[in-house]
């Protein structure tokens, strides 16, 4: 992957991803599996524009080999927003399955770019980045950051809204780890989250096969 | 109006669809991918091949130069008309010709080489009846004469003889004779201007200005003018006279505050570039208006106001517009009025695949999402 940190990547092969930490989740983990610097990120800044910017790429006149998308399976939930995908590549010509792959849907068309969904967590059941990211932590740590957030909210502290409780959930496991509170991606880079978990391994194997 | 357009054979086109055509249709596309030929198609299709169209046309390509005949084979001279067809290649009578058709009007322009045996009977009509192209092979020479034949839905009409000069062509347009499409080839032919990229000529504006003046059709084009100078309130034709009379006569416009007419010109290229554009959009009534490279000196600022001008019009006097352009600041203008106007405009890009012209049509949204991502469109 090119390595610029603004992630606004211009070039044939492409990750469009909803923000920032999305990269480098993405980075971290490539990094980690040595996969080579072949495509480059573009930061769209929400969901819509991803949809928006991938429609526009594989219409538009700089020609595109391939664009992955990497999108939250929330707002509100997986089949809205495979429903949204799928309308949309339906209308630039594709041939989209009414479900998506489990491993990552890889869709190739002659004369087309080839495109790339990964749903966050794990194409099957509704979440985000966050969702990926608890993932990559062992499951009885995990559980008692979810026991702290519960404890927290029964107790009147915590303001975040419901849909962000996995958000609360990581970030607590991270505020343990050395050194505390780091962000995502550099918790992959320091092995707070594990990147040779089975969801990693299926999602870099997911960017081998379609870069 | 033309809701769809196919081509096949013509040019770069080898067999292309467009299946959306609407009252205001913007072309994109990067240089030599063939955004004037299928202007062009559009114009010999909404003229019926019309011979004014065919000199026109070759004369801006600068095509017509080769024109003359082979003097080792009469069936085989070099005809400007050649540079029509896919390669270059005028057609033999059994090969395919060139296709201009409308899927969804129903409606076809064919044109192909049709041999045919010529007779004058005693009381000097003369008789054509086409050979079978199968049987041509087997056939003298001197038996046959090869013609260039528009088929314009299932009926026949002649453009040119190919003995026939080229020059004899052009001299005989001139002349306005109607010998050159004998029959009555020109039903279905639509009013059409075409504004080209270095601008029309001064007569031939002159001569339009002269059709609208002291209408209301003066006033819009007035308007027209006022998005680049409000103050200007009339326009005239006066013949300079340090010009010749054939080069037309040359546009004054009289500006708020100042006592006397100052030239158009010397306003500036965006403002002759307006004027010709609104002039020919309201002259072509019913009909279809062309213009390439529409934001030709047109400032980005008042792109939007123009495209404003053109949805109205073209809705009003029911004239269907295509344009071109290379510019991104013209194709922001025109999806701001689109917006505003849904159903009545359309955007494609041209690009040359392996040689062969391909088009990606747009729908609104897709272009919307194009410039709010800053994804290249042209």
């Amino acid at each position: 992957m090119k390595m610029d940190m603004n992630f606004k990547h211009k070039g044939s092969k492409i990750l469009l991803t909803e923000g920032k930490n999305d990269c480098h989740v993405i980075l971290s983990l490539c990094a980690y599996h040595g996969i080579p610097e072949t495509f480059g990120f573009y930061d769209c800044g929400s969901d819509n524009k991803i949809l928006k910017r991938m429609s526009a790429l594989i219409a538009g006149s700089e020609p595109m080999e391939t664009i992955g998308v990497v999108l939250d399976a929330d707002n509100p939930n997986l089949n809205s927003k495979w429903e949204s995908i799928r309308n949309r590549l339906t209308r630039e010509g594709y041939l989209v399955s009414k479900e998506p792959d489990k491993n990552g849907t890889i869709l190739s068309m002659k004369g087309k770019p080839t495109i790339g969904v990964w749903l966050m967590p794990d194409n099957n059941i509704d979440g985000m980045l966050e969702d990926f990211c608890r993932e990559l932590v062992s499951h009885d740590a995990i559980d008692f950051a979810e026991s702290c957030v519960q404890n927290s909210q029964q107790n009147g502290f915590a303001t975040f809204i419901s849909n962000h409780k996995s958000k609360a959930v990581i970030h607590t496991y991270l505020a343990w780890q050395n050194e505390p509170g780091m962000p995502l991606g550099q918790a992959i880079t320091a092995r707070a989250l594990n990147p040779e978990k089975k969801i990693a391994m299926l999602f870099i194997d997911f960017l081998k096969s379609l870069f | 109006m033309i809701d769809s357009f196919e081509i096949k054979k013509f040019r770069l086109f080898n067999n292309v669809e467009i299946k959306n055509f609407k009252n205001v249709n913007l072309i994109v596309g990067k240089n030599n991918a063939g955004k004037s030929a299928l202007l062009e198609a559009l114009l010999l299709y909404s003229s019926r091949f019309s011979s004014d169209v065919i000199l026109e046309i070759l004369f801006s390509r600068q095509e017509h130069w080769e024109s003359g005949k082979s003097a080792f084979n009469q069936q085989q001279i070099i005809n400007p008309l050649k540079h029509f067809f896919e390669n270059h290649k005028i057609p033999e009578p059994h090969e395919t010709g060139f296709s201009l058709s409308s899927k969804k009007n129903n409606d076809q322009v064919y044109v192909k080489t049709t041999a045919y045996i010529v007779e004058e009977t005693d009381n000097r009509v003369v008789r054509r009846e086409a050979v079978d192209p199968l049987k041509i092979h087997d056939m003298d020479e001197d038996v046959y004469e090869l013609y260039l034949v528009a088929e314009i839905n299932g009926k026949s009409s002649i453009i040119m003889s190919f003995q026939d000069d080229f020059e004899n062509f052009k001299r005989r347009n001139a002349r306005r004779n109607s010998l050159v499409l004998p029959k009555k080839s020109s039903i279905g032919a639509l009013p059409y201007q075409f504004v080209p990229t270095q601008g029309m000529a001064n007569a031939k504006v002159s001569a339009l200005w002269d059709s609208i003046s002291l209408t209301d059709m003066e006033k819009e084009v007035i308007k027209g003018l006022q998005l680049i100078e409000a103050d200007v309130t009339g326009i005239t034709f006066v013949q300079s006279p340090n010009s010749h009379a054939d080069k037309g006569r040359i546009p004054l416009v009289k500006l708020n505050g100042l006592e006397g007419p100052v030239s158009l010109k010397s306003l500036g290229d965006g403002m002759t570039h307006i004027f010709q554009i609104v002039l020919s959009l309201v002259s072509a009534k019913n009909g279809v208006l062309i213009v390439d490279e529409f934001e030709n000196g047109l400032h980005w600022s008042i792109q939007e106001d123009v495209w404003n001008i053109i949805f109205s019009l073209a809705s009003t006097l029911n004239v269907q517009v295509f344009a071109t352009t290379h510019s991104r600041d013209c194709i922001m203008g025109f999806e701001k009025v689109w917006k505003r106007n849904e159903n009545k405009g359309s955007f494609l890009r041209i690009k040359k695949e392996n040689h062969i012209a391909v088009v990606n049509e747009y729908d609104l949204e897709l272009l919307s999402d194009s410039i709010e991502t800053d994804v290249e469109i042209r």
